[in-house]
């Protein structure tokens, strides 16, 4: 027996002379999606009338089809179908088929007819087959909020059927979008703004600074399991692991107290930066939403962005931390990220922070650095993971 | 920043190439389990019982009396929990003093959290107890008092005689951890008087992973450890034949130097700060320096934070420690140094430096040259 599926997707549709990118983006993510959850063989995939037609020639569960379809970006639903000739007995004899192991009082058919050569109006085939379930079903039609609703979609070749329509991960292929350097901490905001992120079709890099010895090995441990995590969207990233405690230390012994954290983060910028220019990224991506901690006032973001040319993307602004959370829970990322470690040793952390720094004081502070030799000297032991 | 300058002798000691020369000469060409029979673990077993003897003798008591152990947390481990549970039917009071080891202070708190009744006797500026004080907590449940010989971080050395009198005239048993004297003060424990007594070997230049346990041979107690009945059945494992050894060499070559060793510190302690004194404002010297340990000098630079006093002595190649502990992400402040009425904004300052034997008189100069400079840069970052 086979299976079908049929992917929808929507904005793609809208992207002109393009579409045949996202397209053949979109097909290689859903193969890589699949291949990823150990689906084999894997399906063939074709564009019919923008939707990904997925056939399955093997037995294949369907679970875990729907499982790595529910993560593909750029699809906004999928439905496993039954393909019929386009004959209208045969339609209905799938429809029924459809509805029969499914509880429900109410129901519509609603049907698509992008081949305009079928003989049937898309309302006569609603009304044809409302008549074939009322009679041999006793259920209600309902057109406003049915419990069910049946799809039918008359395409040049074949009809597909279906009733069960799983909601896609919406957005747009990743890979489509270029690339982004995405700092990851390991608590629970950075994470999600790199979702945000893959949704939107961007490819991303993770980058990650430590001050071990200071703090220990876990922190690493725990953001390359978030990597991983959010590798499922996009299956090859890299991570990047920068130690930071040099760097740390010559700030800490050279800068005043209250400036240390802004500066940290111009740092983090700078070495965030030449990894992207290097590897082609075209933004930065930060976890920081508006106002949530002394360091995300908008004074402090201006002079921590002053250091880099690249937009810094922070798709967390507008968020409260408790939608923050949800969406961590969501995606997977929060039980790796609720585990404790030790962030960033205290004995780095200033007792007051500065909550309004100002460009020309941050930059006064800096002149007792050798910044570029600083930058040079982390940039140097950035240790790359392959994911 | 080459040099590399060594000034936590405190925290643990190098090894003596003459104790190194000793345990490899045992790797080298002795093994066998000491509890054995054939000649490989007689061997051994002679030489187990001849670093005993050799104890025996620096310590004036019985070599039966000497218990070899893994380490100083597990001698006072075994005191606490031991005495704890084998003399419950007595009672169930434990005296300690505020200004302990957390390997007796915590293990105490366990016992707290076990039913046992903790008395914690305070301290005054210089880092003594205070003796009245103890007379008047021991009671008749009172089973054990267990006081620090010398502080860990202000080198304060306690009355140990007198406290053995009081103890011993309400028939309570007297522990202490003697990590930090044992070497440079001579110890005769019958002299003192003392039941119990902790020494270990990595703080005298010996290997890290072996210590002793004096105990009194009336004494007997339940085993921390369980199993093969060694040592008399008081500590079970296979013992470490070349880490006893090169203990009782370390402690052997104290014998010999230690007059020596104790008058370069003693001269460097004053040095240190006489020159500071005059030249850091806001200084405050902790500890008993007339009468504690000449190799722990702690001192207090208010308003200056130690972690960056640290880091930056680190890249000048200086080792040293504070008064506090980075732990799990939290700087804690010291509680000895609380418990001794240090206010706060000294105690955050604070730097412990502890010479050792193979420190130079230049190295003591230069240390004493740039940590002016040194603090005076911290306090403006602070």
């Amino acid at each position: 027996m086979s299976l079908t599926y049929i992917c929808h997707y929507s904005e793609i549709g809208l992207k002109g002379k393009n579409r045949s990118v996202f397209e053949k983006q979109l097909m290689h993510n859903i193969k890589r999606a699949l291949r990823a959850n150990g689906c084999d063989p894997l399906p063939h995939l074709r564009i019919l009338d923008k939707r990904v037609l997925a056939s399955f020639h093997q037995p294949a569960q369907s679970d875990l089809i729907e499982k790595s379809l529910s993560d593909v970006f750029g699809l906004v639903h999928f439905a496993q179908v039954r393909q019929v000739d386009n004959d209208l007995e045969a339609i209905k004899e799938a429809c029924l088929a459809e509805l029969e192991p499914l509880s429900f009082d109410s129901f519509a058919i609603r049907t698509k007819r992008a081949n305009k050569r079928f003989a049937y109006t898309s309302n006569d085939v609603n009304v044809f087959l409302g008549a074939a379930v009322v009679e041999k079903m006793n259920k209600k039609v309902n057109l406003s909020a049915p419990d069910i609703t049946c799809f039918v979609e008359v395409l040049d070749h074949h009809s597909f059927v279906y009733a069960r329509k799983i909601p896609g991960a919406g957005g747009l292929p990743v890979g489509t979008s270029g690339k982004i350097m995405a700092l990851l901490s390991g608590g629970f905001d950075s994470p999600v703004a790199a979702y945000f992120a893959l949704k939107r079709g961007a490819t991303c890099e993770f980058i990650h600074f430590h001050s071990f010895p200071y703090t220990n090995k876990k922190s690493q441990e725990k953001v390359k399991e978030l990597a991983l995590q959010l590798n499922r969207y996009q299956f090859n990233a890299k991570l990047h692991l920068v130690p930071f405690a040099e760097t740390q230390e010559d700030i800490v012994l050279n800068c005043p107290d209250s400036l240390r954290v802004v500066l940290y983060r111009r740092f983090m910028m700078r070495l965030a930066e030449k990894l992207a220019r290097k590897n082609k990224a075209r933004a930065l991506l930060t976890g920081e939403s508006l106002g949530q901690v002394a360091s995300q006032t908008l004074a402090n973001m201006g002079v921590v962005e002053a250091v880099t040319s690249l937009p810094v993307l922070r798709p967390l602004v507008g968020l409260d931390k408790n939608e923050i959370i949800a969406k961590a829970r969501e995606i997977g990322t929060y039980d790796i990220s609720v585990r404790p470690h030790d962030d960033a040793c205290t004995r780095f952390m200033p007792k007051h922070p500065v909550i309004h720094a100002r460009l020309y004081e941050v930059e006064k502070a800096e002149q007792a650095l050798d910044i570029e030799a600083m930058v040079e000297r982390d940039f140097r032991n950035i240790e790359t993971l392959e994911l | 920043m080459n040099e590399k300058i060594y000034l936590d002798n405190a925290a643990t000691t190098p090894l003596d190439p003459r104790v190194r020369e000793t345990m490899f000469e045992i790797y080298k060409s002795h093994w066998g389990n000491p509890s054995g029979v054939h000649r490989f673990s007689k061997t051994m077993a002679g030489l187990l019982e001849e670093a005993r003897e050799q104890f025996a003798g620096f310590l004036g008591c019985k070599p039966g009396e000497i218990v070899f152990t893994g380490s100083a947390t597990e001698s006072n481990n075994t005191v606490l929990k031991g005495i704890a549970r084998t003399l419950q039917y007595k009672g169930n009071h434990i005296i300690i003093s505020r200004i302990e080891h957390p390997s007796v202070a915590k293990t105490a708190g366990f016992l707290q959290k076990n039913g046992f009744d903790v008395t914690t006797l305070k301290a005054d500026r210089q880092g003594h107890i205070d003796l009245q004080e103890l007379k008047s907590q021991i009671r008749k449940e009172t089973i054990l008092v267990s006081i620090i010989f010398a502080n860990n971080e202000i080198g304060t050395v306690q009355p140990l005689k007198e406290i053995a009198k009081i103890c011993h005239q309400s028939g309570v048993l007297f522990h202490t951890d003697a990590v930090q004297a044992f070497g440079k003060r001579k110890i005769k424990v019958k002299e003192l008087g003392v039941d119990l007594l902790t020494a270990t070997a990595h703080k005298i230049y010996g290997p890290v992973g072996s210590a002793l346990l004096y105990c009194n041979s009336g004494i007997n107690f339940e085993p921390l450890l369980h199993g093969g009945g060694q040592e008399d059945g008081k500590r079970a494992s296979t013992e470490n034949i070349a880490a006893i050894s090169g203990f009782a060499r370390a402690a052997d070559i104290y014998e010999q130097e230690r007059d020596e060793e104790n008058a370069r510190y003693e001269k460097w302690k004053k040095e240190i700060i006489r020159t500071l004194d005059g030249k850091i404002p806001d200084m405050l010297v902790n500890g008993d320096v007339q009468k504690g340990l000449h190799n722990i000098i702690s001192l207090s630079f208010k308003g200056a934070d130690s972690q960056l006093l640290m880091m930056q002595l680190d890249r000048m190649g200086f080792a040293v420690s504070s008064g506090s502990a980075c732990s799990s992400g939290s700087v804690k402040p010291s509680g000895i140094l609380q418990a001794c009425g240090i206010p706060d904004s000294f105690i955050r300052g604070t730097l412990r430096i502890s010479p050792g034997r193979f420190n130079k008189d230049e190295e003591i100069e230069k240390f004493v040259r740039i940590l002016p400079d040194i603090v005076e840069k911290v306090r403006k970052l602070s």
